[in-house]
């Protein structure tokens, strides 16, 4: 009975939280986005020369002639509604233009997140358990080098390698199937997947070194328990709370790599949205990418916050901060 | 008048790999300080004739598609790159330090208001703050720079504050405060020399992450204009010719690669000598003979 | 080995490798435990009687300890087998089940994120292969029988719901539930205040009658020897000094070492002398020692106190004294 009560407080404190975060970043964007040099004007006309009634007009189409904290409202109340408003360049609604890519972009960065975690856990208890050993020393060694080669950059190394040893693979064009899109996306994802498996990897491996050398793990061997029991049950239940915290991180890196790595890969995706959103100047796009990137992110960490409140009763009493 | 501090440091600094990241870290330092010696050409001088060649006698590199010499491009860019980075870490370490400092040691509402700011910058994942900071306030090497190094503040700071909160407590400053140091001396004279050592680990860890970060920004357009180039850009320049000459793209791809192996091993080292318990001890090892201990 | 004898430790020697050079943490320790002996080890910090406990169940780190000698332990059916040749597989079946340890630090013994009950149980569907409900039903009469009340509800609760003293009634009902034949409890007090102290050992008393099982108890407080045991050992520098029936011991100490450690033990009772400190320090167990130990500090040291010892001699009926010497301490 208490226990559930102090669950649902605590989970309630920080959906508060996730929605207070929210706004105070909605406004910095705004805010930001308002104080650069560029007339709004100048960019949706492009460079031609109208009529000063067209101009009227176009500024009231953009809400550009209200005072400027109405227009923050304006923008956040359309959000609420899905509606983000009108993008500068083909003065369509915005949210069209973001909803045919951002499946893309999401899928690509749930398949990583998904591979990274199948290999960087298995991999950091072995090298937690078992120490010393080459194989460890060899994942280590991944895991360095791993961290230090922008996933970028292994994109382009890959499809090098990819197209010399199997040429033939397609790297542009669109796919219908489930299998085709997985053909695209396997090898972004696995760009994608590297640096959060070197990351993962080392810190669960921490984790598990330091869970086996602790009291109860201790406990556990002196009470002749199975060692597999003690390795799951005992020692990689404490190892994975500071390796999530690290991991919800690592989805929001991800969420940025998407960019790069989908323009590597011409995938289409929100990244090369963004992107030209930002040479052109196309605000209204850039505001509400950043706003779902933001709330994505917010999201999984506020997720993750609560998920540790179910593993670990001492947080719901607010023993750990 | 200083009250001494200072911690006991035991074993060696310099071990291996300690000195082989350093040697390699000194070679490409010295090869981008000394670029405007050691390059045989104009990076910017493209001389179509001999475009789009593989590496020879005269090009090292190779050239790229409108016959600019590739190592040469190699050494600027890498100047680029690395003033960059270092410019990042200047920023944060400079806004960052100060703030963290402060914070840990006066509690109160600068602490809450460090804390809470910090929040709000880390709530934007990895590098979208700083795109909307170039969005924003025009791309440019200047603005990227700065962008990031705004990004690179709060943990600059929270690490400078918790490492504060750890001091505060020691004798050495209640000493300090008996003999009637002001504050800001305890904090800069005292407090600060204690927590360099752990400041300079992480630091050197986050020079790293800021090329990568600053050659990503790049790679997309939005950090080093042109005719400015830095490795980034060469990445992405390179990007096109990958099927005829994949030495454009693969050279500043390893070359940010080795740099930041270096940078984490060098920072590795740091670490070990400052927290004994990592250390390496002998073990017994499979077989009873001395062996060392794991990673 | 005699009949009766539940455990026996010969010529135990543990080799450390640490930071600071090889230490040679055990340096020959003979110990015989019989069928609910309860018998303590006592000796101050680091003079190696934890590393002993340690090495029974074989918890010490394989990776940085070498091992010489033989622990002889006898099971139910009489069969006697080496715990330090066993491999950890081997172990296995014998920890919990016939011997079980409590450790010193009841908060980081047990794991915080599992509920005391869980812990309890999963000892007992190990080795009794009970179910999940059968478990944390006696795992529930357990905490009662330690003192805990309500046990069911304290069945649910975590580590850090508990205080240190209950805590540690935890551990021990952790300890006890396969209803071991041997409990080794390391330091079991060390850690709690002196009321709650007292309470533990009267409850440590009370189960050893009820089950008969036998008690080795590490510590390096006289009251807890003096309250609890049958039979102590006074271990030195790695080495067992004296050892025999607690009342010999306390009156008619015969080594050197004992003497002077009750001479400096302060009594609620008897005469009120000068409290004697023990000058100089214990030796660098870095460095192998050829003759006693204790003589650089002790007061009737000799020549022949830098040669090899003779071996445990006996005083009197099952009192033995590492010394030659015999007759105590400083006079």
């Amino acid at each position: 009975m208490g226990r559930g009560k102090e669950l649902l407080w605590y989970i309630g404190k920080k959906l508060a939280q996730f929605v207070a975060v929210l706004l105070v970043v909605s406004v910095l964007i705004f805010v930001m986005v308002r104080l650069s040099n560029i007339d709004p004007v100048a960019v949706i006309l492009g460079g031609k020369k109208t009529s000063p009634e067209t101009i009227a007009a176009l500024r009231s189409k953009f809400n550009l002639d209200k005072p400027v904290v109405q227009q923050y409202f304006i923008w956040l109340g359309g959000m609420l509604r899905g509606d983000f408003g009108i993008d500068f360049k083909y003065q369509q609604p915005v949210w069209d233009l973001i909803a045919a890519r951002l499946p893309v972009t999401l899928w690509l960065v749930s398949i990583s997140t998904v591979l990274a975690l199948v290999i960087c856990i298995p991999l950091g208890v072995i090298g937690g358990v078992r120490q010393g050993t080459w194989a460890d020393r060899a994942s280590s060694l991944f895991s360095l080098v791993a961290a230090a080669c922008p996933s970028f950059f292994l994109g382009v190394a890959m499809i090098a390698v990819v197209s010399r040893v199997s040429p033939g693979t397609r790297f542009t064009g669109n796919y219908h199937t489930f299998g085709e899109m997985m053909g695209r996306m396997w090898m972004p994802a696995i760009c994608l997947a590297l640096g959060m498996v070197a990351l993962g990897a080392r810190i669960i491996r921490t984790g598990m070194m330091e869970q086996m050398q602790s009291g109860y793990v201790q406990t556990a061997r002196a009470k002749g328990l199975a060692p597999g029991r003690i390795v799951l049950r005992h020692a990689f239940q404490n190892a994975v709370i500071p390796f999530l915290t690290v991991m919800s991180i690592q989805v929001g890196s991800m969420l940025v790599g998407a960019v790069m790595v989908e323009n590597v890969f011409s995938l289409a995706g929100v990244g090369g949205l963004l992107i030209s959103a930002i040479q052109s100047s196309n605000y209204p796009v850039v505001q509400a990418i950043t706003m779902i990137l933001v709330f994505l992110f917010l999201l999984i960490t506020t997720l993750v916050d609560i998920l540790y409140a179910v593993i670990d009763p001492r947080i719901r009493v607010g023993k750990m901060e | 008048m200083r009250v001494k501090g200072k911690q006991q440091r035991v074993g060696r600094f310099f071990t291996p790999s300690v000195v082989i990241s350093l040697a390699v870290l000194a070679v490409i330092l010295i090869g981008v300080l000394f670029a405007g010696v050691l390059a045989p050409y104009d990076p910017n001088y493209g001389d179509l004739s001999s475009a789009m060649q593989g590496p020879s006698a005269a090009h090292l590199l190779g050239t790229d598609q409108t016959g600019r010499d590739l190592f040469s491009r190699m050494l600027y860019g890498g100047g680029t790159t690395l003033l960059g980075a270092l410019g990042v870490v200047a920023f944060a370490v400079a806004l960052g330090v100060p703030l963290g400092l402060f914070s840990g040691y006066y509690g109160g509402w600068v602490d809450t208001l460090v804390l809470r700011v910090s929040d709000i910058v880390i709530s934007f994942p990895s590098l979208l703050l700083a795109f909307v900071f170039v969005a924003a306030f025009g791309r440019g090497f200047g603005n990227t720079v700065v962008a990031l190094g705004i990004l690179y503040i709060p943990m600059t700071a929270k690490l400078t504050r918790s490492l504060v909160l750890m001091e505060r407590g020691k004798t050495y400053v209640e000493a300090a405060r008996a003999v009637g140091c002001s504050d800001t001396h305890i904090l800069f004279l005292e407090i600060f020399p204690n927590c360099a050592s752990t400041l300079t680990a992480q630091l050197t860890l986050d020079f790293g992450y800021a090329i990568l970060d600053l050659a990503a920004m790049s790679f997309i357009g939005l950090g080093v204009q042109p005719p400015t180039s830095d490795w980034g850009a060469m990445l992405e320049e390179g990007q096109v010719m990958l099927f005829t000459q994949p030495l454009l793209a693969l050279a500043p791809g390893i070359a940010i690669a080795v740099t930041v192996i270096a940078l984490n091993i060098f920072s590795d080292g740091v670490q070990r000598y400052i927290d004994p318990s990592q250390r390496q001890l002998p073990g017994f090892g499979k077989r009873g003979k001395w062996g060392k201990k794991a990673d | 080995m005699t009949d009766g004898k539940l455990l026996e430790i010969r010529d135990l020697r543990l080799e450390l490798m640490t930071a600071q050079g090889l230490v040679h943490g055990v340096r020959g320790v003979d110990l015989s435990l019989e069928k609910g002996e309860i018998h303590g080890i006592i000796g101050e910090s680091g003079c190696g009687k934890t590393l002993t406990a340690k090495s029974v169940l074989g918890l010490h780190d394989r990776k940085k300890t070498r091992l010489s000698g033989e622990i002889l332990y006898t099971g139910e059916d009489g069969g006697t087998v080496d715990l330090l040749a066993l491999r950890e597989r081997e172990l296995r079946p014998i920890r919990g089940k016939e011997i079980a340890m409590v450790f010193q630090d009841p908060l980081s013994t047990l794991n915080p994120l599992m509920t005391v009950g869980e812990q309890i149980a999963e000892t007992m569907r190990a080795h009794l292969g009970l179910g999940k409900q059968e478990a944390r039903q006696r795992a529930a009469k357990l905490l009662e029988k330690v003192g805990i009340f309500p046990g069911e509800r304290r069945c649910a609760q975590y580590p850090f719901e508990f205080s240190g003293g209950m805590l540690q009634r935890v551990c021990i009902a952790m300890a006890i539930c396969c209803s071991p034949r041997l409990l080794i409890a390391d330091e079991p007090t060390t850690a709690l205040d002196v009321t709650t102290q007292a309470q533990i050992l009267e409850m440590l008393g009370e189960l050893q009658r009820e089950t008969g099982m036998a008690v080795l108890i590490i510590t390096h407080n006289f009251g807890v020897v003096a309250e609890l045991c049958q039979r102590v050992s006074v271990m030195y520098a790695g080495q067992i000094v004296e050892s025999g029936p607690v009342e010999a011991i306390f009156h008619r100490p015969a080594h050197p070492y004992t003497a002077d450690l009750m001479g400096s033990v302060p009594s609620l009772t008897g005469e009120k002398g000068r409290l004697q400190a023990i000058p100089g320090a214990p030796p660098d167990l870095r460095e192998e020692i050829p003759g006693c130990p204790y003589a650089p500090r002790c007061g009737r040291a000799q020549e022949r106190c830098g040669n090899p010892l003779p071996g445990m001699i006996q005083r009197e009926e099952g009192h033995w004294c590492a010394c030659p010497e015999g007759e105590g301490g400083r006079q």
